[in-house]
């Protein structure tokens, strides 16, 4: 529906391409972003993949825009498997979840980073997509900084595009997990695959007064609280935060359009910066 | 001084850990008192701060905190301090200085965690990991939400750094950004320990970052959205002193009044927390 995401169908995944395509990206010395999705309940809306399909869709999407600026890019290998939910999110164990620790998550990067890394590429991206990935990937990308000539950086969409894209949505609550902000990028991304009859909303019970920055660190806030007293759950059953059956894929579009801005700024300021990242070297 | 302190305690008063007794730890968790861990460092902060700097900082957070919730009846313990954290960011720091001891990620999160066990074991239901050197924020918000999911305990991380940021503005004076040893550092160790500034040691500096940065490129323990741990050589150029700032700056009275903002909010954050638990 923009003109901003040019042909992002096109862009193909890593699986989707060839060893020798792979070497011209190298030669090129393109970008790879590299996307942290999950295995996870979305309630009963959305699918277990939602998190991993909303980050490969940014990154097409971020690629391809790329591309239109001439910018050599392409879409690194997407982690469907992530840390188990925060307590102080979902505090219930739902089917279909199939997480890691943190520790073999965080192996697991470092050696998807290495292996990417080895073969050439020095401008790698994590795109954050589940929030419990957030603090292993930057301790990933610090590692793989200091031991690699690679330039490894983490991006937060959650603190670079959404308070901006807040207009876009008509739930005054907050929005969370499975919530507005998500359905609307899954009905953009895989409409076929919502089970929008099933949306059901859900909100917590807030006490009044928080403390300044009283919010999770992945949402940029200062304290990180993993498990909430009674009565903050009261009537959690479905595994959802917010109000998905607000959603609609127009304003999916209208989200991704402003996350992929977001991120094509970050990277092209980088490429003017980072020069010295050339793989002169190599 | 024992547990439970006296209603007129002053936060030079409140013990460290170290030197509880096995008796006072008992009465304290019994009495359903908080602890607060401070995490500091062992590492270099340019010629005018000693290595234990982060650590230093940290605990005297920590005691403010105790001293100043003591007072109004809420209990909160200070917790063993670690005085080790994970390497400096290179895009803060990109040269290795002596005296700096560092210990992984993984040696961090495995110690973290296990001290998290011991104090739940021991009856402490709520659990606060106090930030003293950036590089351990990830590490702590690992740590707090695994022994959060293993435990009856709730273990917190909390980044002050995040948390003052519309205050700390306030009572800074140099002109251009502060970062490690400059002047809000440097203030605060004027106020905890000015036996231990050298203050004939004062020099500034400022690496020379992209003038026109993208939106939220700040770093995540700041409450950015970009995590960079690299930058091309040219814009650390000079970087000889292992600061980032001005610490002539600094003076102890705006060390104190850093103190108070970080303590305001601190103690916020705990208040609620405990009124929370009390509640449920």
């Amino acid at each position: 529906m923009s003109e901003q995401s040019p042909k992002h169908h096109a862009v193909p995944t890593f699986d989707e391409m060839t060893s020798v395509e792979i070497g011209a990206a190298i030669k090129e010395n393109a970008v790879i972003l590299i996307s942290l999705g999950a295995t996870e309940q979305h309630g009963a809306h959305l699918p277990l993949g939602a998190d991993t399909m909303q980050g490969i869709e940014l990154a097409r999407r971020t690629v391809a825009r790329l591309h239109a600026e001439g910018h050599p890019a392409i879409v690194g290998p997407a982690i469907p498997f992530g840390p188990r939910g925060f307590l102080s999110e979902t505090p219930i164990k739902l089917p279909g979840n199939v997480n890691l620790s943190a520790s073999t998550f965080m192996k697991v990067l470092e050696e998807i980073g290495r292996e990417i890394i080895d073969q050439g590429f020095r401008r790698v991206y994590f795109l954050g997509f589940h929030a419990e990935s957030d603090a292993p990937m930057q301790i990933v990308a610090k590692s793989l900084c200091e031991t690699t000539e690679a330039n490894v950086v983490t991006l937060n969409w959650l603190v670079g595009a959404r308070p901006r894209y807040s207009k876009y949505m008509e739930a005054q609550a907050q929005d969370g997990h499975g919530g507005e902000g998500e359905t609307c990028r899954m009905l953009a991304t895989a409409p076929h695959l919502c089970r929008m009859e099933k949306a059901e909303p859900w909100h917590p019970t807030i006490s009044e007064n928080q403390p300044e920055a009283d919010a999770l660190p992945y949402l940029g806030g200062g304290v990180g609280r993993f498990k909430m007293a009674e009565p903050y759950f009261q009537g959690f059953t479905s595994g959802v935060t917010g109000d998905p059956q607000l959603a609609t894929a127009d304003r999916g579009e209208l989200v991704y359009d402003l996350m992929t801005g977001w991120l094509v700024d970050v990277i092209r300021h980088d490429l003017q910066g980072t020069e010295d990242y050339s793989r002169a070297e190599l | 001084m024992t547990f439970p302190y006296p209603e007129t305690a002053t936060w030079r008063d409140i013990p460290i850990f170290d030197e509880l007794t096995s008796h006072d730890v008992s009465a304290a968790a019994k009495a359903g008192a908080h602890v607060i861990v401070p995490f500091g460092a062992t590492e270099q902060h340019a010629g005018h701060l000693p290595l234990g700097t982060d650590t230093y900082q940290s605990v005297d957070i920590a005691r403010r905190a105790a001293a100043t919730l003591n007072h109004e009846g809420v209990p909160l313990i200070v917790g063993p301090a670690v005085p080790f954290g994970p390497s400096a960011v290179q895009s803060e720091s990109p040269i290795d200085f002596p005296g700096s001891v560092y210990v992984s990620h993984a040696t961090l999160l495995s110690l973290t965690r296990d001290i998290c066990h011991e104090l739940a074991r021991q009856g402490f239901k709520v659990i606060y990991l106090v930030c003293g050197h950036a590089e351990s924020d990830p590490v702590l918000q690992i740590a707090a939400k695994e022994v959060s999911e293993e435990t009856d305990a709730s273990v917190l991380s909390v980044q002050w750094l995040i948390g003052t940021q519309p205050k700390y503005g306030t009572v800074k004076r140099a002109p251009g950004s502060q970062g490690h040893a400059g002047e809000g550092e440097t203030a605060r160790m004027l106020a905890s320990a000015p036996h231990l500034v050298r203050t004939d040691k004062y020099v500034s500096y400022r690496p020379a970052l992209p003038a026109d940065p993208a939106a939220h490129d700040k770093m995540p323990y700041l409450g950015g959205a970009i995590g960079r741990y690299k930058y091309p050589p040219q814009v650390f150029e000079g970087f000889e002193d292992g600061l980032w700032g001005d610490p002539e700056y600094a003076t102890a009275e705006s060390g104190e009044a850093y103190y108070r903002i970080i303590d305001d909010w601190l103690c916020e954050v705990i208040r609620k927390e405990h009124a929370m638990w009390q509640s449920a």
